[in-house]
């Protein structure tokens, strides 16, 4: 018999049969070296021994005092079971195997036994790729994220073949008790969130999770609590024992960016009570990033706030230079970003601009309307900027002295060719612009009255009309970010959603970009910085936000620094975008405003002169036909008043040309009896009167009186809601009645019109129909005046509409100012527009 | 647990859970040897080494326990602190603690002594391969079959299992005659 190391190890574990053990002892009692052999083989099973022991202890040391530690720091811990090992998410899950209760022999650890939880919960398989990054979700909702190679085999080699992940889970009250799975960590009672299991196999083998790459599990939260995960430990008599709690942070599930809500609070109702739909993100977006040019400061070509019509605000302005000079701010603060987050804090200067709302000036209210009416075309009361023409601002203090101005403002032109020296500056250093004219238009009284208003103004109440420069949150960021590249990053969070109304009422840019500039952080990490930093209002929120503990998402280094790069370039290209959108479209209204006020003034004019001339002609014509009543020859003489002393000259009939001049300036019956022959010469001006139904209902009327006899027609005036006029009865008298309303047009003509009073109802038609009616119905030379004079009007109303959009517009945008920037004081509704 | 109670279970061999429960005397151990120039990982290997310690000399003849267990623990981890320091010289210890009487210190001496006679024998078998340890402790200390042990370790036939147990032993006799 060989006595080795197999037959020494039977014979001490005394498993040798009786006849070999007898042998042995025998042999043992006279072999010394056997002895010695044995003696060392038991020595080598005591240390085997002391081994196992050490192990034992060590391991039980180092769990306990993992969970001590734990557990004095966290009041209240959820139990979530974890048996094998965790980790993260799921895209679908391959098979779900029913009522399958153990479907292995072995369990994780590679042992036989099996918890009654192992039995009662059903088993979902999931087979993966082992080298794909695999998403998959459980039945309850649970989400797994595993990496590729996340599983080796027993060799540390990463599996061939499919893998089947088996999961257990007991998310309900029901299922924990129905699984009889213990809510104990040694021996103290847990608060549980739910308990899992996952094992992964290849074949039948038990894979290991690299521990380098642990998975990634994300559990539903029932609490806000902090829930910790603990590892299942099998003991022996089928229990689980909750041991090594870890920490969970909340891993953020992200959505569909582009369905979340980043415009700033109560943007979105605001606009729906002012008729909106919010649904219709297209036009919500148009009107949120519209205001992105206006935070910058200083750099804007047109003012944005106001209708050309209404320009008022100028960006820049001397206060918004001044405010910048004293705090040092500038728009961009990227080294104060970058300060914050390495941790060491600086706190920018505090910008407040303050917007003087009590002050209000008086002003003589028709020097503003007329102002806003005739001049804000062309120029800013309120500073020195320019648009077509000069700012205003001390005009009469760098004007020459006395009535220079008024003058100016009649008629520039005249003033400029008498060889004026400051005109002709003025001329000069505006590029050989002309200036309307104004006298048909102005008084001198009005004059007046605008120029005491551009005085009263005063260059600090800009803020009130308009925004100098912001440094709130700027909508060309939120565009940037509401993207769908940003989809799977924090900010494509329900979480980040609430955090951005919170930020946006910070108004604090800063805080922004904290956010968005640190992808790759933990939103709470964030929260506390944000909490640290802004001391102001909002800080309660920021530490509130930081009590959740609401975690991050994964985000590769590389796909941040992307982003961030997209971010930084596309900021930069959206506020040009929209600013040069913006100044386009100003720049566009202002131009079609110039060249209506510019038609207007022309037009208006020549009317003007046409409605002098046909006085005289009517005069002339009602010369003529008295003559002709009286059986005599009209002298060769112009009736005009420049010839008057000519006529007076004349004495036989200087009677008659008096009376007739009389009675057609009065527009009353010339009646007279020629002395020396007694015929009589008779005019006769008997009255009309229309009255045009639904008077009210129209935002213009005009009626005109059209004659066979002269150029042009007449306008019948408007007293009392009837159009009045005495119609000479030599002449045939038409009348043409076109109403305006919206952009819709009306008529009714009345072609032989008697001395009597009309009912007109007018009826609907095409304005090109209207004008082409006219001009077939009547061939009198004054028609072409009526066409003149309506497509006169259509272009008005036209640019009324269009104005009024624009008001309404730019109401609204002021409206939806202090909304997008809520940190500005409300502008008053008021600014710049006034009905 | 009662101090009796855990002398029992360790007679019961239950060193895992018995750690865990007498952890709780480990801030004391901790705090003293923290005072004393030792750092916190020093302080747990000084306190698994007095488990040990007592463990052993409760399995290893008639033991008796004349303090409370706390006590007991707490004057086998100084002592084998002051070893520790005096091997490192020039380290003064606090005389804080020294409030045993002196058959109680007669008692920890010699039972710091007895578990000297383990040292050669452990030596041995921890310089072993990972493998050989785990599978020796397998075998005889967790007591598993040699079934369970193939189909744990992987090894396809039980005879390749046992040969390789057998190997285990011969070379930690090797080591162990090698060490003096």
């Amino acid at each position: 018999m060989k006595f080795n190391t197999e037959i020494i190890d039977k014979y001490i574990l005394n498993q040798l049969p009786e006849s070999e053990k007898n042998e042995f002892e025998t042999e043992l009692s006279k072999n010394k070296s056997l002895q010695a052999e044995v003696e060392a083989q038991r020595e080598i099973l005591k240390g085997i021994e002391q081994l196992g022991m050490r192990t034992e202890v060590k391991n039980s040391i180092k769990k306990t005092k993992v969970g001590k530690l734990v557990k004095n720091t966290l009041s209240v811990s959820i139990a979530i079971a974890l048996v094998a090992a965790a980790i993260y998410l799921v895209t679908k899950k391959v098979s779900s195997k029913q009522n399958t209760k153990t479907l292995y022999e072995l369990n994780e650890k590679g042992e036989g036994n099996w918890a009654l939880a192992d039995k009662v919960l059903k088993s979902q398989i999931f087979q993966i790729d082992p080298k794909k990054d695999t998403i998959i979700e459980t039945n309850s909702g649970i989400i797994f994220q595993i990496k590729a190679n996340n599983f080796l085999n027993k060799f540390g080699e990463v599996p061939e073949e499919t893998i089947d992940l088996e999961v257990k889970e007991a998310m309900t009250a029901s299922d924990i008790i129905q699984a009889g799975l213990s809510t104990t960590s040694n021996g103290e009672l847990l608060e549980t969130g739910g308990m899992f299991y996952i094992n992964a196999r290849s074949g039948k083998e038990v894979l290991n999770i690299d521990q380098s790459k642990p998975l990634r599990v994300n559990v539903p939260s029932v609490t806000d609590k902090q829930m910790s995960l603990f590892e299942g430990q099998r003991l022996e008599n089928g229990d689980i024992n909750w041991i090594n709690p870890k920490p969970m942070k909340k891993q953020l599930a992200t959505v569909d960016i582009t369905k979340l809500n980043f415009y700033p609070p109560h943007f979105l109702d605001s606009l729906e009570m002012m008729g909106f739909d919010r649904k219709n993100k297209k036009v919500m977006d148009s009107i949120y990033y519209s205001f992105a040019a206006q935070s910058i400061c200083g750099e804007l070509d047109y003012p944005v706030q106001q209708a050309p019509a209404q320009q008022a605000p100028a960006i820049k302005d001397s206060a918004s230079n001044n405010i910048r000079a004293l705090t040092g701010v500038t728009v961009e603060k990227k080294d104060v970003q970058q300060e914050i987050i390495s941790g060491a804090i600086s706190t920018r200067p505090a910008l407040t601009i303050s917007s003087d709302r009590n002050s209000s000036v008086e002003v003589e209210i028709d020097g503003e309307k007329l102002f806003k009416r005739n001049c804000s075309t062309c120029h800013i009361a309120h500073t020195h900027q320019k648009l077509t023409g000069p700012g205003l601002l001390g005009i009469e203090d760098r004007a020459p002295k006395g009535d220079w101005l008024i003058r100016y403002i009649m008629n520039s032109e005249k003033l400029i060719k008498s060889g004026d020296k400051y005109a002709n500056k003025i001329y000069e250093e505006n590029g050989k612009g002309a200036m309307t004219v104004f006298e048909a238009t102005l008084t001198e009284k009005d004059i007046k009255a605008i120029l005491s208003y551009i005085g009263s103004v005063k260059p600090a109440k800009l803020p009130r009309t308009g925004p100098s420069c912001i440094a709130e949150i700027n909508p060309s960021r939120i565009k940037a970010i509401w993207d769908e590249k940003f989809n799977g990053t924090i900010l494509a969070t329900k979480e980040f959603e609430e955090r951005m109304q919170v930020i946006f009422s910070t108004c604090n840019q800063d805080i922004f970009n904290l956010y968005v500039q640190n992808l790759n952080s933990n939103l709470f990490e964030l929260d506390s910085i944000a909490a640290f930093v802004y001391g102001g209002d909002s800080k309660e929120k920021f530490i509130e936000f930081y009590k959740r503990h609401d975690g991050g998402v994964d985000i590769a280094d590389d796909q941040n620094a992307n982003l961030q790069k997209y971010l930084r370039e596309k900021k930069t290209i959206y506020e040009e975008s929209i600013r040069n959108a913006l100044n386009k479209l100003y720049k566009n209204e202002a131009d079609l405003a110039n060249k209506a006020a510019k038609n207007r003034a022309e037009y208006k004019t020549e009317l003007n002169a046409n409605q002098v001339n046909l006085l005289f002609e009517e005069i002339d014509t009602n010369l003529d036909e008295a003559y002709r009543q009286l059986g005599k020859k009209r002298p060769t003489v112009q009736s005009s008043s420049s010839f008057q002393s000519a006529v007076v000259s004349n004495s036989g009939w200087h009677n008659v040309d008096r009376y007739v001049i009389e009675a057609t300036v009065n527009r009353s019956t010339l009646n007279y009896t020629d002395t020396s022959t007694g015929k009589v010469a008779r005019i006769e001006y008997a009255t009309t009167k229309i009255k045009v139904a639904g008077y009210e209902n129209y935002d213009k009327l005009v009626c005109y009186l059209l004659t066979d006899k002269l150029s042009s027609f007449q306008f019948m005036k408007d007293s009392a809601q009837t159009f009045t006029e005495r119609l000479n009865q030599t002449f045939a008298n038409s009348i043409i009645v076109v109403g305006y309303k919206g952009d819709k047009t009306f008529y009714k003509d009345e072609k032989y019109a008697k001395a009597q009073e009309y009912m007109f109802d007018l009826e609907e038609i095409e304005s090109e129909t209207l004008v082409r009616r006219i001009n077939s119905r009547y061939d009198f030379t004054g028609t072409q005046n009526v066409m003149k004079d309506i497509d006169f009007n259509l272009i008005e109303r036209k640019e009324t509409i269009r104005m009024a959009k624009i008001e309404s517009r730019e109401k609204l945008r002021s409206r939806i100012f202090s909304i997008v920037y809520p940190c500005k004081q409300q502008l008053p509704d008021d600014v710049g527009f006034d009905q | 647990m009662s101090d009796e109670e855990i002398i029992n279970r360790t007679k019961n061999k239950e060193y895992g859970k018995l750690a865990k429960h007498l952890y709780r005397y480990f801030p004391v151990i901790q705090k003293f040897i923290l005072k004393n120039s030792g750092t916190k990982e020093e302080a747990e290997d000084v306190f698994q080494d007095a488990l040990i310690i007592f463990f052993n000399k409760v399995n290893n003849g008639a033991f008796k326990l004349e303090s409370t267990l706390n006590t007991y623990l707490f004057g086998i981890s100084k002592n084998l602190w002051h070893v520790q320091l005096r091997k490192r010289k020039n380290e003064i210890v606090s005389d804080l603690y020294t409030v045993n009487s002196a058959s109680i210190e007669n008692d920890i001496n010699s039972a710091i002594e007895e578990n000297l006679k383990f040292q050669k024998a452990l030596e041995a078998v921890s310089s072993l391969g990972d493998r050989c340890k785990s599978l020796l402790l397998m075998f005889y200390y967790k007591k598993m079959s040699m079934a369970e042990i193939a189909k744990k370790t992987g090894v396809s036939s039980e005879k390749l299992v046992k040969n390789q147990k057998y190997r285990c032993i011969e070379k930690a006799k090797e080591i162990y005659s090698s060490l003096n």
